[in-house]
């Protein structure tokens, strides 16, 4: 049973660390964006 | 805020990030319940393997992954060669999105390999054929990330990796005969019977639901990686374009995902 | 100019430029050497080794040295940017690349040649050795490093640290050549097994990325 439980965790664990760095890189690419908004205001 | 009247539909063009955007909600949302689905089918649904007990249930997410990872890794391929004809950064951008998105699936194929493994053969890894093939694949597009991170210029970056994408490629069925015959060489541990014998007609649903779930799973985030390296493209033609023009917006538009 | 006296041309340029500086060679030698010897700290170095992992000993030796004359292929390039001076002449890519591939096979070759029978003596090599199938495996998986290498050297050029990614890239890619010269040396060594199908293996893989380098050989080398 605590096999099962480690390998679905796993995969799911691997997942999860995949969308954070797609949230990171969003997070990022959002900051660019903005500072771009900001030059193009001044 | 904007005053000189050009600038409100210059912002408008700005891409937006993906996470903005529409379609992620309900793709997301499918791909979700298609894991849940898949998740019950594995866990409950299928029924419990005779010799293999409670641990066959590691196959249902094991193989699938593979196989999603594999086709993720044919289509960058396929994107390395549309790139070398073509020089589109699209197929850069879906290049990079599925080797990235094939190697987290590939990940997920060789971590719940060993945790099976284990508790079935006694041990939690072999140098049989199939995992060498399956981990040499895997250090392969680590490699071809490694480079994208090591090669600063962004315009440097999609060349190399589409050459490299396609030496790694050409490598895979001569890895295929190579680990062939170095494992016939020395016996391996004999693994299972022949792989769909007797396989009941609900474990081949599970998988087929699992397989189905990652496919799904396998879209999205592609297609997610893919528009912010679109967004990438697009800001690192614009920061050039801004620094050209000092801070003036709009003078050297080249819209989403062109090269200056 | 030709294909082939433009190719001819950079080897004889590389080797005049080693034989200035003999900075490669005697680099390569030393390593190669440093390798072995620790090997034979690392392992007990009895001839009964050498009959299980010889082919294996011997080929991390070759793997270790001939990164050292790979990564100078290109890196011999990049003091007063000479590489832009080479994008710069109307000379195809791929002659330019197959010289490299040629300076560089000969490097390692002559490495090569020196560091056997010194293997052969520190690591009590079997007498029923075949040392003539020995050579060709090592001729022939050679080939298999230089050809893949010199076209990761040029990839690796640009980056940051180009003498670190030129290992991780290379490596990978010359996994099925790596396990067909261990195995064929391996075979030659104790004289059990059959050794023609590694090299048949060896071969083709020579071939294939031999032509893909110089297919591809634009993709690396173009200007920034």
């Amino acid at each position: 049973m605590a096999y099962v439980v480690a390998a679905y965790g796993v995969a799911w664990a691997i997942h999860m660390i995949y969308l954070f760095t797609l949230g990171a890189r969003e997070k990022e690419l959002r900051q660019s964006l903005e500072t771009l908004k900001a030059l193009g205001r001044e | 805020m904007a005053t000189n009247g050009q600038l409100p539909e210059e912002l408008l063009r700005i891409p937006q990030p993906p996470a903005a955007k529409n379609w992620v909600r309900l793709w997301a949302s499918i791909t979700f319940a298609l894991l849940l689905l898949g998740l019950y089918e594995a866990l409950i649904g299928a029924p419990t393997e005779a010799t293999m007990g409670i641990y066959q249930r590691i196959f249902y997410f094991h193989v699938p992954a593979a196989m999603i990872g594999f086709l993720s890794f044919f289509i960058n391929f396929l994107a390395s060669i549309w790139y070398l004809l073509k020089r589109s950064p699209r197929a850069d951008a879906l290049a990079i999105a599925t080797a990235e998105v094939g190697l987290a699936f590939l990940s997920i194929n060789l971590t719940t390999g060993p945790i099976w493994a284990k508790p079935v053969w006694g041990i939690w890894w072999t140098w049989d054929a199939r995992l060498t093939l399956t981990l040499i694949i895997w250090v392969m597009y680590v490699s071809y990330i490694v480079l994208r991170q090591f090669t600063p210029s962004a315009e440097l970056q999609p060349r190399l990796s589409a050459a490299l994408g396609i030496f790694i490629f050409a490598a895979v069925p001569i890895d295929y005969m190579a680990i062939r015959w170095w494992r016939t060489q020395h016996p391996a541990p004999v693994i299972l019977g022949g792989k769909n014998s007797g396989l009941d007609p609900h474990m081949y649903f599970a998988v087929l639901c699992c397989e189905i779930a990652f496919l799904a799973l396998m879209a999205t985030l592609v297609r997610f990686r893919y528009e912010q390296e679109i967004v990438k493209h697009w800001l690192e033609a614009r920061r050039r374009g801004v620094l050209l023009t000092q801070g003036e917006l709009g003078v050297t538009d080249q819209g989403p995902g062109i090269r200056s | 100019m030709s294909f082939v006296s433009l190719t001819l041309e950079t080897v004889k340029r590389d080797l005049r430029l080693e034989l200035r500086t003999r900075e490669a060679m005697s680099a390569m030698l030393f390593y190669a050497l440093l390798v072995i010897v620790i090997f034979s700290f690392a392992f007990e170095a009895e001839a009964s080794l050498t009959t299980r992992v010889g082919g294996g000993l011997l080929w991390v030796a070759f793997l270790f040295a001939g990164m050292v004359a790979l990564d100078r292929a290109l890196g011999r390039e990049q003091p007063d940017n000479c590489l832009a001076g080479v994008r710069m002449s109307p000379a195809s890519r791929s002659a330019f690349l197959a010289g490299k591939f040629a300076s560089s096979f000969l490097m390692m070759a002559v490495t090569e040649a020196i560091l056997l029978p010194l293997f052969a003596v520190l690591f009590n090599a079997p007498p029923t050795a075949h040392w003539g199938g020995i050579v060709g495996t090592a001729v022939l998986g050679t080939w298999a490093l230089a050809t893949n290498g010199t076209y990761f050297s040029a990839m690796s050029n640009y980056a940051r640290q180009r003498s670190l990614l030129l290992p991780l890239l290379l490596l990978p890619v010359s996994v099925p050549a790596v396990i067909a010269m261990v195995q064929a040396t391996q075979v030659y060594l104790t004289g059990e097994g059959v050794a023609h199908y590694w090299l048949k293996l060896l071969f083709g893989f020579d071939v294939i990325y031999t032509v893909l380098g110089l297919l591809l050989a634009d993709l690396v080398l173009e200007a920034e």
